[in-house]
């Protein structure tokens, strides 16, 4: 009788689930897109891992933080990829063109100095590789920031995240033509 | 009525064993005097210290030393104070490190302090007192390893689906026909080498015969023969040829294609099980941080509605 009894508890107690609270997935969506001549193939967009999560993080007092209740739909190298593909049209996700795109990102967050301001930075290096040449450019975004709410900081996201594809897409024009010839930067 | 004289030595007794009784209450009910024996150090620290509160033993190398005497909130906010009172016969100023052991599977926490060589104590004037430098706890760097532990298995299983996706299933398969037609051409053209040797044994027994002979019309013959072993070398050799083709072409599709897949799965199952080494050591020594689950605290901007 006493085995049954334990045999039950420890069942009861196992099938316990500790309940986590969900976060709210914040979707950034592109709010303009730009047009291109060339097919270029975005071979990878990669980041360190503490960034490449779901979660969003900031920094607050020198410390990296995650918010507790937002984070993005997919891991930051995800977002930001699908973010691309769909801000510049003429990129593409399948080895078709000689074109091949790489893009490290290196800081996506914001600063916080206070609980609504700060600055929101994005840093990111371009590679665009055409046969045996290839051109590199940095991308640096640092931009104050004051905002009432959390969905006001997802603007503020977006805002240079579209500041980074209007930037990539000039480097793209710019750097296809010293490719075609035949010089590297 | 007639009073009696006072008994003063009576008296006098009393209140003198009346005062040893409640000094004697007071030494073994509190620690006043016991202090005395201690050293007092600060621990300063900015990780959450749960679990942890005032009278909390103090373990240097697991035996209990002392005790925590005040947790304080320092001025910046972040930091914490942590008083601990330890045995005045221990020397806590060089090569020593503090952190927070969690008892047993109550939740409840500990100093641990431990030895590490180049490690120092300082003095603050502040305080008035040594500062022991406190590293993490091993339960807080496990939680900082756990985001990057996920996303390792994600990347393990992502590129063992990969290996075993049906592209890849499809080029193993014909990398494995082609091994077994290499095997089978091998096998022919051993055996057409055996057939080749003997013939080119009975050749030469032949020619032996006929240049003893000396007959002409033998000498025809053997000339035939010959060219009948040089039409085999021939072939053979075609086939020897194909069969290099062949085993190249495996090379090149194994060293372009499977080897490299193989090596960064056998990366990513060498970092996996790195991690895991981290996380199942953790878990042996803290088998209560499976059951104690750790809630962010949301960033104030998040509750502003």
């Amino acid at each position: 009788m006493k085995k049954i009894f334990l045999v039950l508890s420890l069942l009861i107690i196992s099938s316990c689930a500790f309940v986590q609270k969900e976060k709210t997935i914040e979707f950034i969506k592109p709010s303009k897109t730009y047009k291109g001549d060339k097919t270029v193939y975005i071979s990878s967009v990669s980041s360190p891992r503490y960034l490449d999560t779901d979660d969003m993080p900031y920094l607050y007092k020198h410390q990296l933080r995650y918010f507790a209740k937002h984070r993005f739909p997919c891991s930051l190298d995800c977002t930001v990829k699908n973010y691309l593909l769909e801000a510049l049209p003429y990129l593409v996700e399948k080895p078709i063109s000689d074109y091949k795109l790489s893009i490290y990102i290196y800081d996506f967050e914001p600063y916080f100095k206070t609980i609504h301001e700060g600055n929101m930075i994005l840093k990111a290096r371009f590679y665009l590789k055409h046969k045996n040449t290839y051109k590199i450019e940095d991308f640096n975004y640092d931009k104050a920031f004051s905002v009432k709410d959390f969905s006001g900081l997802i603007d503020q996201e977006n805002i240079a995240l579209q500041v980074m594809a209007k930037r990539l897409n000039s480097f793209i024009k710019d750097a296809i033509i010293i490719l075609k010839e035949g010089k590297s930067v | 009525m007639i009073e009696g004289k006072p008994k003063y030595t009576l008296v006098g007794f009393f209140v003198i064993f009346s005062i040893s009784v409640a000094l004697a209450t007071v030494y073994f009910s509190t620690s006043f005097f016991k202090d005395k024996d201690l050293h007092s150090y600060y621990i300063l620290t900015k990780y959450s210290v749960s679990g942890l509160s005032v009278g909390s033993p103090v373990k240097y190398k697991g035996v209990d030393v002392g005790k925590v005497s005040a947790i304080k909130i320092a001025k910046d906010q972040e930091t914490l104070e942590i008083k601990i009172s330890v045995e005045k016969n221990l020397d806590l100023k060089k090569d020593v490190i503090a952190s927070l052991g969690i008892a047993g599977i109550t939740g409840l926490s500990y100093i641990d302090l431990e030895r590490e060589n180049g490690v120092k104590a300082y003095y603050d004037e502040k305080l008035d007192s040594y500062v022991i430098p406190m590293k993490p706890s091993e339960l807080q760097q496990i939680s900082n390893y756990i985001p990057q532990i996920l996303s390792s298995a994600n990347n393990l299983i992502k590129n063992l689906n990969n290996l075993i996706s049906s592209k890849n299933t499809k080029k193993f398969d014909l990398l494995f026909a082609n091994i077994n037609d290499t095997i089978k051409n091998l096998n022919s053209l051993i055996t057409a080498s055996k057939s080749s040797l003997s013939n080119t044994n009975k050749v030469l027994a032949a020619f032996n015969t006929k240049i003893n002979e000396l007959n002409v019309k033998d000498i025809n013959d053997t000339a035939t023969q010959y060219k009948t072993l040089a039409q085999n070398l021939n072939k053979e050799t075609k086939e020897l040829d194909t069969l290099l083709k062949s085993l190249k072409t495996n090379s090149n599709t194994l060293t372009t294609n499977v080897y490299p897949k193989i090596n960064k799965t056998l990366e990513s199952i060498q970092k996996t099980s790195n991690e895991m080494r981290i996380l199942i050591k953790h878990i042996k020594n803290h088998p209560n941080s499976l059951l104690i689950i750790k809630h962010q605290k949301p960033f104030p901007l998040e509750e502003t509605k």
